[in-house]
């Protein structure tokens, strides 16, 4: 009895590993697609993994990639920005993306943020939410091995530096905190969509027969504000707003 | 022939003419057999003109045309004797719709009061004569041809036959247009094109007269005229449909009596204008066709919808140049084909290597094969600094549909050795480099080509139950740690103070077992008790374990504590008589006492000096 209870303790062990096997397979063959110029058998072995549920940035960069290759634009940019929510300031992503927007019709051009604001939306773009995470974690225990010095320590000057230290550390903290809370909102608070038809056509309310108000086109990205029956609400980056039909958009 | 004789024959034949009417006959003529879908024609001639007609009943036959009246009449004079003939014909067409024998019943017509039958015809209808060579049997919703008199749809039709009818998407396929007929043609002319939607055509050039062949069909012999070849390429997969050709023909009939004039049937009409040109509509078959689709699996990348069969040559000259000098890249591709669609291929030159829009040559020939030939292009290439440039190789790729596979042409890499100084005349260098960078980053990066590892999907690390965990154990840690090493110092402390405020008993008690030795005599046992209690008393009151302790240090905690210099120096006389005492044993009763005496001094001195300083 025991000796199976072992046995199926090891399996269970086992199981990630077997399965971590099979998508390496896959991945390699869908990398060689690429290479090879396959892009739509690439797109398909991708997409496969995806569908078990399992998901990486590099997995949504290359997928990216594939689509751009296969000229389908929205799903590129779709796939990038997925990329960018796990690990935001990703280089190759970044770049990518721009070369995708900047083959896009649509010119929408964003409400301009104040200084402060931009460097702060830059601050808490450099660390994914696990990021900040992990840095936050850190960042306490460093704190309390500073403030642990200032307790333990015997002669007045190594209690001052200790304590310096320690102060140092809690403002970190508190910063990275705030970052943590900033970037976990922005990504995975906030519904941004991917417009994936070549057209799509916002009405002043949700209903076919409502006037239109304006169009944007594949690949633009929008802010999902509201949702009625077949209905999105959506904010574009330049603050126009209007009911578009939820088949035309992908939520990133 | 004189006057009076010819007055009397011109009598006479006013008198004849009523004489000659004697027998009034009424006949139907048709064919004894016909063949199913064969139109045919029944004709009822009467040789006196009827006041009525009353026709037929057809049974199986369809009428397609008529009664159609028409008479003629002549006279006859031959040695002198003269006859007269009048002639009514009534006619129907007809058409066989069964197989079988079948009966047309008499017709009726009402002469001089009197009622006259006509015989009654039998006819044969044989089986399916001419499935395919019938153009004639009307096919629902395809308009029926005006029905010309003398020329049935089976001795004229139109034809469309295609090379392939499941070819593959952009596969060339030719259609033939091809006029059969068993009359005579004098002319005809295209009236309407079909549209060809989906397909990219190209007529083939015909010799200016059409090429005429015989053949047979159902034993009819026929000829065959090629009226026009088109070769088309269908652009999309599916199914496709190519509209019929309508073709207005001027065919040459014998044209219907008008009299059974002798002098008419002896000169086969054709003299006297018998023939007459009747205009007749035709209207080719529709064609259907299922079009394959290309197969996406292992579509090389630089495919770009060529299907045929094709070669690339390429050449480059010269290979050796100044800066600033042209060189000449042609790129040409012959075969069989849609050479038309031919995309420009995309070469990337390197840069600092100036390319000009090429110049394109195309030599496209169009036949009932195919469209075949070659096109080229011809770059003109100018480096702007020195030294080798390399021309990677050019894929051309096309789908050969013979073997139903993507076939990938390449040229060699070529290597350009430049000679000469670095960019010279700035005028396309420096902002033409720019550009040269701008255009290069247009692309997106390359994947990333590791094996790199998954998740599941939507895991996230914030706020998950390790996070907070993580959180809280090194806060919760610190705290324990804190509480913990603040108690232990207590706890230190208490035992110190514990074993100050007991060192005194601890050595009344040592003494007191001293004490006892002393009275039996037991020196060596005395003195080794006595100098414990010195020693012990001293480690216990001054926190220092006594494994620690050694008299030099002795004297410098008492210096330290400020304690009387006699009084250490009485404790330091007593351990050192103790130590002496028990190397030397049996020491005298009187020294025994003595040195308790003094150890019990101490002790109790020092305990007042400590207290005092408030240790």
């Amino acid at each position: 009895m025991k000796n199976l209870a072992f046995w199926l303790s090891g399996l269970l062990f086992l199981m990630p590993l077997l399965a971590k096997a099979d998508s390496a397979d896959i991945i390699r063959q869908a990398n060689e697609a690429y290479v090879d110029g396959q892009y739509s058998y690439a797109i398909e072995l991708y997409e496969s993994l995806l569908e078990q549920k399992l998901e990486s940035p590099e997995l949504y960069y290359n997928l990216g990639n594939a689509y751009f290759k296969e000229n389908l634009l929205g799903a590129a940019i779709l796939n990038y920005e997925r990329a960018l929510k796990l690990k935001p300031s990703d280089e190759n992503t970044l770049f990518n993306l721009e070369v995708a927007r900047a083959r896009t019709i649509d010119r929408i051009n964003p409400v301009p943020l104040i200084f402060y604001e931009r460097w702060w939306k830059n601050f808490y773009g450099m660390l994914s939410v696990d990021g900040w995470s992990w840095l936050l974690i850190v960042m306490l225990i460093a704190m309390l091995l500073s403030l642990g010095g200032f307790f333990f320590s015997r002669t007045r000057g190594m209690k001052k530096t200790a304590f310096g230290i320690s102060m140092v550390f809690v403002v970190a903290l508190l910063v990275s905190l705030a970052a943590t809370r900033a970037q976990y909102h922005n990504t995975h608070k906030r519904l941004d969509a991917i417009v994936m038809v070549p057209r799509a056509t916002a009405k002043s309310s949700p209903g076919e027969a409502s006037p239109d108000l304006f169009v944007i086109h594949e690949g633009s990205k929008a802010r999902i504000t509201g949702e009625l029956g077949e209905w999105y609400e959506i904010r574009l980056e330049n603050g126009n707003v209007g009911w578009v039909k939820k088949s035309a958009l992908e939520i990133i | 022939m004189n006057r009076k004789a010819l007055c009397v024959w011109l009598f006479s034949l006013l008198f004849v003419l009523p004489v000659s009417a004697i027998e009034v006959n009424f006949t139907a003529s048709a064919p004894a057999q016909v063949a199913v879908g064969e139109r045919f024609r029944v004709v009822y001639t009467a040789n006196k003109r009827p006041a009525s007609f009353n026709g037929p009943t057809f049974g199986e036959f369809r009428v397609l045309s008529g009664p159609s009246q028409s008479s003629s009449s002549s006279t006859q004079i031959i040695n002198g004797k003269v006859t007269h003939s009048e002639n009514y014909s009534f006619t129907y067409i007809l058409e066989a719709t069964r197989e079988g024998t079948f009966t047309i019943s008499e017709a009726t017509i009402l002469v001089d009061g009197k009622t006259i039958s006509s015989n009654a015809l039998t006819i044969r209808v044989s089986g399916q004569a001419s499935q395919g060579a019938s153009p004639s049997a009307p096919s629902p919703g395809q308009p029926q041809a005006p029905q010309v008199q003398g020329v049935g749809d089976r001795d004229i039709f139109l034809r469309a036959v295609v090379s392939n009818s499941n070819p593959y998407q952009g596969q060339a396929v030719t259609v033939t247009y091809k006029l059969y007929t068993r009359v005579q043609v004098s002319q005809y002319s295209i009236e309407k094109l079909p549209a060809y939607q989906g397909f990219w055509a190209e007529e083939v050039a015909s010799g200016g007269q059409p090429q005429v062949t015989e053949e047979v069909i159902d034993g009819q012999r026929y000829n065959v005229a090629t009226i026009r070849q088109v070769v088309i390429f269908p652009q999309r997969a599916g199914e496709l449909t190519i509209e019929p050709l309508d073709v207005q023909t001027l065919v040459r009939v014998s044209a219907p009596r008008r009299s059974g004039s002798l002098i008419d049937e002896f000169f086969g009409g054709s003299l006297f204008g018998g023939f007459q040109n009747v205009e007749r509509s035709l209207r080719s078959n529709q064609i259907q066709m299922n079009v394959r689709p290309l197969p996406a699996q292992n579509r090389p990348p630089s495919f770009k919808g060529m299907v045929g069969n094709f070669e690339l040559n390429t050449s480059l000259n010269p290979l050796e140049v100044n800066v600033n000098e042209p060189v000449t890249l042609t790129l040409s591709i012959n075969g069989s084909g849609n050479l038309r669609m031919l995309e420009k291929p995309e070469i990337q030159f390197p840069a600092n290597l100036e390319a000009f829009d090429p110049n394109i040559t195309d030599n496209i020939r169009v036949s009932a094969a195919g469209v075949s030939g070659s096109r080229q292009y011809e770059y003109l290439l100018i480096p702007r600094t020195g030294g080798t440039f390399e021309i990677s190789p050019i894929q051309f790729s096309f789908f050969d549909p013979a073997s139903g596979r993507y076939v990938t042409r390449s040229s060699p890499a070529y290597t350009l050795t430049v000679s000469g100084s670095s960019l010279a005349a700035g005028e396309s260098s420096g902002l033409g480099r720019q550009e040269e960078v701008q255009y290069l980053t247009s692309d997106i990066r390359f994947i990333n080509n590791t094996l790199f590892s998954l998740r599941p999907m939507g895991s996230l690390f914030y706020r998950s139950t390790l996070f907070y965990l993580l959180l809280a154990s090194p806060v919760l840690l610190f705290a324990f740690f804190l509480v913990f090493w603040r108690r232990h110092i207590r706890l230190q402390s208490d035992t110190a103070l514990l074993r100050n405020r007991k060192a005194q008993k601890m050595a009344q008690k040592r003494l007191k077992k001293a004490g006892i030795f002393l009275k039996n005599g037991n020196s060596s046992e005395f003195y080794d008790e006595i100098f414990r209690a010195l020693w012990g008393y001293l480690s216990d009151k001054l926190s220092i374990p006594v494994s620690r302790l050694n008299k030099e240090q002795v004297s410098d905690v008492f210096q330290q504590k400020g304690v009387q210099p006699g009084l250490a120096a009485k404790f330091m006389e007593a351990l050192n008589e103790c130590e002496f005492a028990r190397f030397a044993p049996g020491s005298p009763q009187t020294r025994m006492d003595e040195t308790y005496q003094r150890a019990l001094d101490t002790i109790v001195t020092l305990e007042k000096e400590l207290k005092n300083k408030k240790f």
